[in-house]
Parts: structure tokens; sequence; C-alpha cells
């Protein structure tokens, strides 16, 4: 009995470990099963697919964000990207065939991500300098989008092939679910196998160590804004061909709730820590909770208030860790 | 001679460039140089202009407050409605208190909680938005109320009354930080929390502190904007933040804290209200009078902290 | 009758795994200068800290005057006349002189509105006192390094203090600006201001001292007048064994090939035409005061500052290094001075630390292997003696020689042939600095050279086979180790040596 006992207490350190580190799976379980317990319309099959539907847009974008906020940084643009992409992609194709339009869309994301890297890299940029600068380029990007439409809602892509972006179906999954996790795996294999996932951690940690130990740290940090901008354009995609319709403040706020959500799962403010498991476990509880709230009738915005609360309470249990 | 003048136009060198903007307007456009245009130019800066006297106390004192805008928004709103139902004095002083809870409350998440100024106030921004959806049910609302409407478009000697309440705000907070110990306390906390801790400077108050004042004068400036347009909406001065910590920039205040001055803001907002004036009086697309501004934070805050770094080294 | 004005006794300060203060006592005389000397680390910042009030959890008592005094913070250390000015300045940069002194007691008549004419006349009243020809109303930020250490003892005055504490003042001020400080120091004593001065260099504690503490390894060995005791005495006291124990004995040096070559390195304000050589398998000692270049020399080798001009060669090729990869590619290794802030990300892990030099060598098929990682930092934690239970263990929870040798690891593992050490046994514990001077030993016997900068006149001594001494960001002297002494370099140091003494020893070309 005592060996038993001695086992426990030999282990228990690891279950508190275990607890701080997967303690947001867990807390995603239990918000499911209360929710379940709550409504009954929670755990249907058609409540499920709905969420994952909802969470992939937000969740593509939180995924380029991940990498942004591991590295040390913030990117406030990318909103504005991901509706600067949108009308251009759905515009673009009033004159060039598909193919083209998804290729300018995606340039355009990245050319906002280079845009945003360079000038963080160049200035070595901290937090701070992140959350001034993207702020600005947002403004700049949502300028060009007003610009290309003239503020005008452009009408959906007639175009089939496009449209299955956004509605087509992978085996039961749907195309934009499909989409999503394709980006979290590519992603988190990226951060935790290759040298420059590596490389982000680092510069996120510590900036000026990784650039005495000989890590390329400015080329770094701008890779990382490019791919939120890649992802904020590969998001605006799903988005368009199923809304069909492209508005030019499309993504306004939606920057917040990528942050809320990588805040959410654990991954730290001030850079070096996360991961994209963890994004993608704040991603689905973000999702679980507009879910809810949608269920019950919140106004858009009560929701709003809401998702401020959370993120300042993620925030909070996070510097008290 | 010219040495001391050459070395005082290269440290002053927005001073410069808002006597060749003006100069340059004079020329570009007929319409600039009269009385009706400049005090125009005038009653727009007005608004962002008491915002701006707060945003600049909080980067003085080392922080941002991104809620500003929302809190503007809030207060317009919160003042319309409760007009008709308690009177307008009363409306607009609980519009002010409840800025100024709000601010209290950013305050204490910053000070006492520890938490990044820029998230709380981003989380603020979002939540007091929120709210300001809710007590309008998403529609803006019209005020009936003329002497309120009077109050933001009614003039005094020609001048109308926002830009009299804007100068007074000038010159309150410019003797609040020049000539009183509150406020050169928040530059010693700005400056060096840790030095201005251990000489006995109440450091956390004076974090909290300017948090309240950066939302009572967003709460004055929201308030004097629902006046102006005869509306309350809840998206009314959504670009305040961005707008006004430019100009706070381009006035010459570093965003790293412990220095700066209101007059500074001043030369700030008198060079966005020209480029703005003379980018409406040439015509140009009010968009891309955004993404005007937005390269313009972009360069200034970029350059700012350039120089920062660099001075670091040496 | 002589009064005590301060007597600290029985004062013991533990941290984790370290006793910086081992039941220390001091004694200091009323209008004297008493000096505190000891080596880094001998506990003297630490006993001023708790004198200041920073420092609060500690055993032991207090007395000013023959008070018992609770120093509970540093207001209170304050408000009991004690005033101490740090080697970092406790200034606010971007405010002025005045408000600066004033700081926090701007408004004396207790309205909330400040005289500014009266803040500005008392302040001139003090600077005129210590003889500082600034402006009350110039910034910090326009002033040097001299001129902000006046302002602090400016500060200092206008506290009334009765106890004025001073660390390594002298550390980074020219000869002229010494005397000055000497000169003030003289006046306040005239006024009965007590000075605790803070001091590793026998020339000046001998000139201006009127008795001496000295303090080793967190106690205090020895206190007496400066009369009774030499220069000898002293820095035997504070070293405390012969230099032969404490370092590893070195085979030695024996050869002619130049692996590094600097000429003419050019930072303005930083560096003035440096130039120097590094023979493969030496060890190259770089001395002098703080602030006289040395880390700047490393630094812009390194490729971690620019540059104006200058030549680097390395193994007889000219190199262009403009960013630490480069001079990483060119096999030169960087430990910097600080190696909390720019050695270690302190949250990693140890193998996540160690790896970061050099990716591809934890990598198989080009993806990053776990197994290889924990492998390889297993390797250099049991070949540099690492003490932690595993490689995973954060970097932030070692002390500070394993922090160290952890740094050293991640050198080691990039297989740098040149390696650059700043400070390298800084802050570490008396038989962790042996072990990193074996680790030394052992590097340049497979053939790696090392430059290394310090300020323990002791660990250049003993480990050099050359040292170069910098002031003022230039190269003052160039020692053989057989023909360096302590007196030599700090001689050198101080800027003026009568005549530059170029003494190479083993070099073929001198025989």
């Amino acid at each position: 009995m005592s060996e038993l006992v001695r086992n426990i207490r030999k282990s228990n350190i690891n279950i508190s470990k275990l607890a701080k580190e997967y303690g947001i799976l867990i807390a995603l379980v239990v918000l499911v099963i209360l929710s379940s317990i709550v409504s009954p319309v929670f755990f249907t099959e058609a409540n499920m697919l709905n969420i994952l539907r909802q969470v992939s847009i937000n969740g593509i974008l939180a995924v380029g964000m991940t990498f942004v906020m591991i590295g040390g940084g913030f990117d406030l643009s990318v909103g504005s990207t991901l509706s600067l992409a949108g009308v251009i992609v759905i515009g673009m194709q009033r004159n060039y065939p598909v193919g083209v339009a998804i290729i300018a869309a995606l340039l355009v994301g990245l050319l906002v991500g280079v845009l945003n890297g360079t000038v963080m890299a160049v200035i070595k940029g901290d937090n701070g300098d992140a959350f001034m600068i993207t702020f600005g380029t947002q403004s700049l990007i949502a300028a060009m989008a007003l610009l290309y439409t003239g503020g005008a809602t452009l009408r959906g892509s007639g175009s089939a092939s496009f449209n299955f972006i956004g509605k087509g179906f992978v085996g039961p999954i749907p195309m934009p679910v499909f989409i999503f996790l394709i980006l979290v795996g590519i992603s988190h294999f990226v951060l935790t196998k290759t040298k420059f996932g590596r490389g982000v951690y680092s510069l996120g940690g510590n900036y000026e160590a990784s650039r005495l130990s000989g890590i390329n740290v400015k080329f770094i940090k701008a890779v990382t804004y490019t791919i939120a901008g890649l992802c904020a354009a590969i998001a605006a995609m799903v988005i368009n061909s199923r809304t069909m319709g492209a508005s030019p403040i499309q993504g306004v706020m939606y920057e917040f709730d990528a942050i809320t959500a990588v805040v959410v799962g654990g991954t730290s403010l001030t850079g070096g820590e996360g991961s994209m498991i963890k994004t993608l476990i704040g991603v689905l509880i973000l999702g679980t909770i507009s879910n809810v709230m949608n269920i019950f009738g919140f106004s858009v915005q009560d929701q709003y208030i809401v998702k401020g609360l959370i993120i300042l309470i993620a925030v909070l249990l996070d510097t008290k860790k | 001679m010219i040495a001391i003048i050459r070395k005082n136009l290269i440290k002053e060198k927005m001073l410069v460039v808002f006597i060749l903007m003006f100069v340059a307007m004079i020329f570009l456009s007929p319409f600039f140089l009269t009385v009706d245009n400049l005090v125009n130019i005038l009653l727009q800066m007005s608004v962002y202009g008491i915002i701006a006297c707060g945003m600049t106390v909080a980067i003085i004192g080392g922080d941002f407050d991104l809620s500003v805008g929302s809190v503007a928004a809030l207060s317009g709103l919160i003042t319309v409605i409760l007009d008709v139902k308690i009177g307008l004095v009363p409306a607009i002083i609980s519009a002010v208190v409840i800025g100024c809870i709000i601010g209290v409350v950013n305050g204490l998440l910053v000070s006492f909680a520890k938490i990044n100024s820029f998230v709380v106030t981003l989380s603020a921004m979002v939540i007091y938005y929120g709210f300001a959806l809710k007590v309008c049910n998403g529609n803006p609302i019209q005020s009936t109320n003329d002497v309120f409407s009077e109050l933001g478009n009614g003039t005094l000697l020609g001048i109308p009354y926002p830009v009299y309440v804007f100068f007074i705000f000038i010159i309150i907070t410019h003797i609040m930080l020049t000539k009183m110990k509150f406020g050169r306390n928040i530059f010693a906390t700005g400056g060096n929390y840790d030095v201005a801790k251990l000489t006995g400077i109440k450091v956390r108050l004076y974090k909290a502190s300017i948090f309240v004042f950066a939302s009572f004068a967003a709460s004055v400036g929201g308030i004097l904007l629902a006046a102006r347009l005869g509306t309350g909406a809840p998206n009314q001065a959504q670009d305040a933040a961005m707008t006004v910590v430019s100009a706070v920039v381009i006035g010459g205040t570093s965003l790293s804290g412990g220095q700066g001055s209101v007059i500074r803001t001043l030369l700030g907002l008198s060079i966005l209200g020209i480029l703005t004036n003379g980018l409406n009086l040439l015509n140009v697309y009010p968009y891309f009078q955004m993404a005007l501004k937005g390269i313009i934070l972009v360069a200034v805050v970029a350059t700012d902290s350039y120089y920062k770094k660099n001075l670091k080294r040496v | 009758m002589s009064d005590v004005v301060l007597k600290m006794v029985g004062i013991t300060k533990v941290y984790p795994g370290v006793k910086a203060l081992d039941n220390v006592n001091l004694q200091v005389i009323k209008g004297e200068v008493h000096a505190l000397a000891g080596e880094n680390g001998a506990g003297k910042s630490t006993l001023m800290k708790v004198l200041n009030g920073v420092i609060t959890d500690f055993t032991g008592d207090i007395f000013i005057n023959g008070k018992k005094i609770d120093m509970k913070s540093p207001i209170s250390a304050q408000e009991n006349g004690i005033s101490i000015i740090f080697q970092e300045f406790n200034l606010v940069n971007t405010l002025s002189v005045a408000e600066n002194v004033f700081l926090g007691r701007l408004d004396s008549n207790k309205t909330g509105f400040i005289e500014w004419s009266d803040i500005y006349t008392r302040t001139e009243k003090f600077l005129e006192e210590i003889g500082l020809k600034v402006s009350a109303k110039s910034k910090i930020s326009e002033l040097s390094v001299a001129e902000k250490q006046m302002v602090e003892i400016a500060k200092a005055l206008s506290y009334n203090a009765e106890i004025i504490v001073m660390d390594e003042p002298s550390s980074a001020l020219t000869k002229t600006e010494m005397d000055n400080l000497y000169n003030i120091i003289d006046n306040l004593k005239k006024k009965g201001v007590t000075i605790i001065y803070i001091s590793h260099r026998m020339e000046e504690i001998f000139k201006i001292s009127d008795s001496i503490t000295i303090l080793r390894d967190g106690k205090d060995v020895h206190s007496c007048p400066i009369g009774e005791i030499t220069k000898n005495e002293i820095i035997e006291k504070m070293v405390g064994r012969s230099i032969d124990v404490e370092f590893p004995k070195r085979k030695p040096f024996l050869n002619n090939e130049v692996i590094l070559e600097v000429k003419n390195l050019n930072r303005k304000n930083v560096l003035n035409d440096v130039s120097f050589k590094l023979y493969k398998g030496e060890i190259l000692g770089i001395s002098g005061l703080v602030g006289s270049g040395r880390t700047e020399v490393l630094r812009a080798i390194f490729g971690a500052d620019k540059i104006d001009s200058g030549e680097i060669i390395i193994k007889g090729k000219s190199v262009s290094i403009k960013n630490p990869i480069s001079a990483k590619q060119h096999g030169i290794a960087f430990l910097t001075e600080d190696r909390k802030l720019e050695g270690l990300i302190l949250k990693f892990a140890i193998k996540t630390n160690i790896s970061i030099t050099k990716l591809k060598g934890i990598c198989t098929f080009g993806l990053l292997s776990n197994k290889k990682e924990k492998d390889i930092s297993g390797e250099y934690i049991k070949k540099l003696g690492v003490k932690t239970p595993s490689s995973k263990q954060k970097a932030i929870n070692l002390s500070g020689g394993n922090q160290q040798k952890v740094v050293l690891a991640k050198w080691l593992f990039s297989e740098s042939d040149i390696i650059f050490l700043d400070e390298p046994t800084r802050g570490i514990d008396v038989g962790a600095k042996f072990e990193i001077y074996c680790i030394m030993n052992d590097l340049v016997k497979l053939g790696k050279s090392i430059i290394m900068v310090s300020s323990e006149l002791p660990e250049v001594l003993a480990m050099s086979d050359r040292i170069l001494v910098m002031h003022g960001g230039e190269i003052k002297g160039e020692l053989g180790s057989d023909f360096a002494t302590a007196e030599k370099i700090m001689e050198c140091a101080l800027g003026n040596p009568d005549d530059l003494l170029k003494c190479v020893l083993n070099s073929p070309e001198v025989s």
C-alpha cells in the first residue's frame, strides 16, 4: 500500500505539470460537456459541423498569427489583408481566369506580410512597435481594399471550381475545415521539426541572444509576418467562396479573434512559447463559446463584450503563471 | 548665430514641416487661406485634439490607450440617450463619469494586475464597442436637443465652442504637465519606472491615473463630436486612437515615455489637420486619405523606434 | 573621541545556493573616507544594498549614530541620511538635472504646483558646491558619465546625506575627472559627510581613504586604518590564496601562426585605430577599465556592432564580417558579458540553448531530431560538468557557473576555432571558476585560440599568454605574461603609462 502511495506521490509532480501543459485541453473538454448538458442542440452533427466551419476562418488566421506571436510580435493587419485579398480574388475573376485571381490574392497576402515583416525587421521592433506599425498598415490596407471596390460590395464568383473552396467537401469534411487542418498540420511540423521553426521560437525567446548566436533573426521575423499575410489571403478565399460576395470591410476586427484564439490556447504574449496544437485548441474553445452564445441568442454586441473579456482573462491567467 | 538657428531647426524639424505645408497650401488652393477654412480646420481638429491631450499624457507616462475611440463613441451615445431622460447637463456628467470609470478599470488592470496596456486597452476597445452597440441596438440615435447642437456647432465671436474646449484642454494639460507635481511625476514614471519608485513616487497610482485622464479626455471629445454631428453612433471616432497617436508622435513626443509636451501634440495635430484639409480641398478621395494616414503612422513609429534603438547603443 | 556614525553587525544574506554575506561587520567613523574593497562577487554591492534598504530580508542589525534602524526601504535609508551612488545611475534620462535632483520632491509648498525658479536656484547651489558646470536645466541624456555622477552627488547632498556610498565611481572617468572627484570628496569630508568608497584600485584607495574594510567571499576578512596595511597585504586578503593554487598550471605557449589579425579598427567615439594579432593556441587577455572599449572590440570583430573602418584577417585571408551569422561561419564564437540577457534564452531548456548555434547538427534527414538534441546536449553536460538533473532543465534554474557552462557548451557545439570570452567567470563561485579555467586550457591544447576580456586582474595575469591593455578605445599596452604585473596593467589602463611597455614573450620575432 505504501508502495502505491509512494508511486502516486512521485507521479503527482508530473500530474500538476501535465495539468499546466494541457490545462486548456481539459478546459475545452469541460466546456463541451457543459454545453451539451445545457443545450440539447449543441452536440448534434449539424451543430458540430457548423462550429468547425465557423472556426476555420479564424483558425486559418490564427495559424499565421501563431507564427508571429511565438516570434515575439503582433499583427493587427490580418483582417484588412483578408478584406483586400478577398475583394481582389473576386474582382479579378471578372476579367481573368480563376487561377490567376487566386495567385493574385495570394500575392497580395504575401506582399502585405513582406511589408510588415520588412519594417519590423529593419527597425528591430519590439512588441509595442509591432502593435503600432501593424495598426498603421491595417489602415493602409483597409483603405486599399476600399479603393479597389470604390466602397461597393462585389458580387460573388460564378466559378464552380472557385466556390468549391468554400462549399466543397473532402469526403465528410467541409473544404474550409480541411484547409484549416492541413495548415495546422504543416505549421506544426514546421514549428517543431525545421530549423526555421526553431528559429522562430528562439527569436521570440530572446531576440538579442539569438542574434548573437548567429540566428538570422531579421529574416525569420520578416517571414513570420509574411506567413501571417499569406494565411489571411487563404482565409479570404475561403470566406469569399462561401459568402458569394466580397465586401471591402469584411475583415474588420478579425485580427482580434485570431489573437484571442492564440492567447487562449496558451501562447504567451512575450514570445518564445506556444504551439500550433495549443492554437488549435484555443480556436476550438473560442468557437464553442461563440456557438453557445449564438444558440442562446446572445446579440452581436454581447458577443463583442464577451470576447473582449475572454482575452483579458486569458492574459491575466498567463501573467499569473 | 546662423549655427544656432540651424541647430534649432534640425531639432524642431516638424515645425519646419508645418510651415512648409502651410505655405504650400496657400499656393495650392485659393480657398485655403480664408477665415472660414482656417476656422474649419480648427473645428475639425478639436474633437481629436481633446482626445490627443489624453493620449499625450498616457504616452508620456509610458503607455498607450487604444480604447479612446470606443470610449468617445460610447460617451456620445450615452449623452444623447440620457438627454431625453434626465436632461442635458446630467447626461453629460453621467457620460463623463462613466468614461472616468472605464479609465479607472483600465488603469487598475495595467498598473496593479500588471497586464500589458496594449492588451488591456485593445480589449477595452472591443468591450466598449460592444456596449455602445448594445445601448443603441446597433442604430445611430439622433439628438433632438437644440442646445446640444448649439454646443457642437454654435460660435462665440466667430469661433465654434468645441475649439474653445479644445484650447482649454490644451492649457489645462500643459499646466498640469509642466507646473504641477502630479504631471512631473507622470514624466518620472514614464521615464524610468524603477528609479521613480525608488524615490518614493507612487508609481502604480500614477500609472493608473494616466488611463483615467485619457478616458476622461476621450469622453469629452466624444460628447462634443456627438454634439457636432447631432447624432450618437457606435462607430464614431473609430480611428481616433490611430490618428491621435500619429499626431503625438509627429509632434515629436517619443513613444518610449518620459518626455514630450502637449504643445508638440498641438503641432502634430496641426500638421495632420492641414494635411486632411488640404487633401479635402484638393478633392483627394477619402480612401486615399485613409491610406495616407496609415502610411504616416507606420513611417512615424518606425522612425521613432529606429532612433530609439540607435541612441541606446551609443 | 571619534564618533561611530555607522555600525553594521552580523549581516548575513543567503540566496538559494550561495551565501552572499556571512556575518559581516562594518564600522565607519564620522567624517572619514572608508574604503570597501574586495573582488567581484565578494559582497560589496550586496552589503550596500542592505544598507540602502534595497535588500530587506537579511539577518543582522544596522546602527546609525548609535541608534538601531529598521531599514525597510530605500526611502528609510534616505531618511536616515544614507545616499548611495550605484554604478548604474538612478537617474531619469529624459528629465533635467534639477528634476532628477529633486525627483519626487518637486513641490516643497505642498500645493501641487511647482516653483521652478526655486528648484533651479537650489539645484544650482548644489552644483556650485561640487563644481559641476552644467546648467540645472540640461537633460541627463546630454551629460557625460562623469557629469551624471556628479548629479548623483548633488542629489545626495540635497538629501543632507550624512553617509554617501560610492560604488566604483572612478571606473569610467578620465584622470582629470577623477582628480575632480577626489577634490569633491575632500570638500564633503570637511563638511562632516562620511564616505564609503567601493573600489578595487589600490592607488586610489591609498590616496583618499582613511580606513579600509576588505570583503572576501561574503565575509569581512580585515578592517583597519589605511596606514596600518600595505598594498600587497590588501591584495592578498582580497584574493585570499596564492595565485598558483587558484588557477590550473599552464603550459608555456609557443606558436607563431597568426590565426586572427585586426587592423585599424575604428568606430567613432568607441574604438580608435585598434590593431592586434591573435596566435593559434594562445590565450590573449584584454584588460582595462570599464568603458575602455574591450567589449566593443570583441563585438566589432564579431559583427555584433557596425564599424566605421578596419580590416579583419582570419587565417591569412581578409574577411568581411557584417553580422554574427558570418562571424560564426568564419569560426568565431562570442561568449558575452551578460550571459542572462545575451547569452542564454532563460526560459528554454539547456538542450535548446546548446543546439542553437548549429541546428544542422541536431538534424536527421534535414529535420530536427529530439533524440539527437538530447544525446548531444547530454554529452556536453557531462563533458563540462553542468550540474543538472536533465537536459530539459530550464536555463533560468541553473546557478551562474552552470549557466556559463551551458553558454560554453553551445559555442563548443558550433566548433569555432576562435573563441571570445567576455568576463567568463563573473558572478561564478570559486569551484566553477576553476573548472572553467581548466576548460580554457583544454581548448587551447586542442588548437583553439582564445581572447579573454576580464576585469579580474588575478585571472588575466594567470591565464593569459599575452595581455593587451585598453584605455579610451585604444590599445595602450601589450604585455607578455612573464612581464605583466597588476601595477603595470593598471598604469596602462589609466591611460598614461610613462612609456608604452611593449614586451612580447615567446614571439619568434623578438628572439
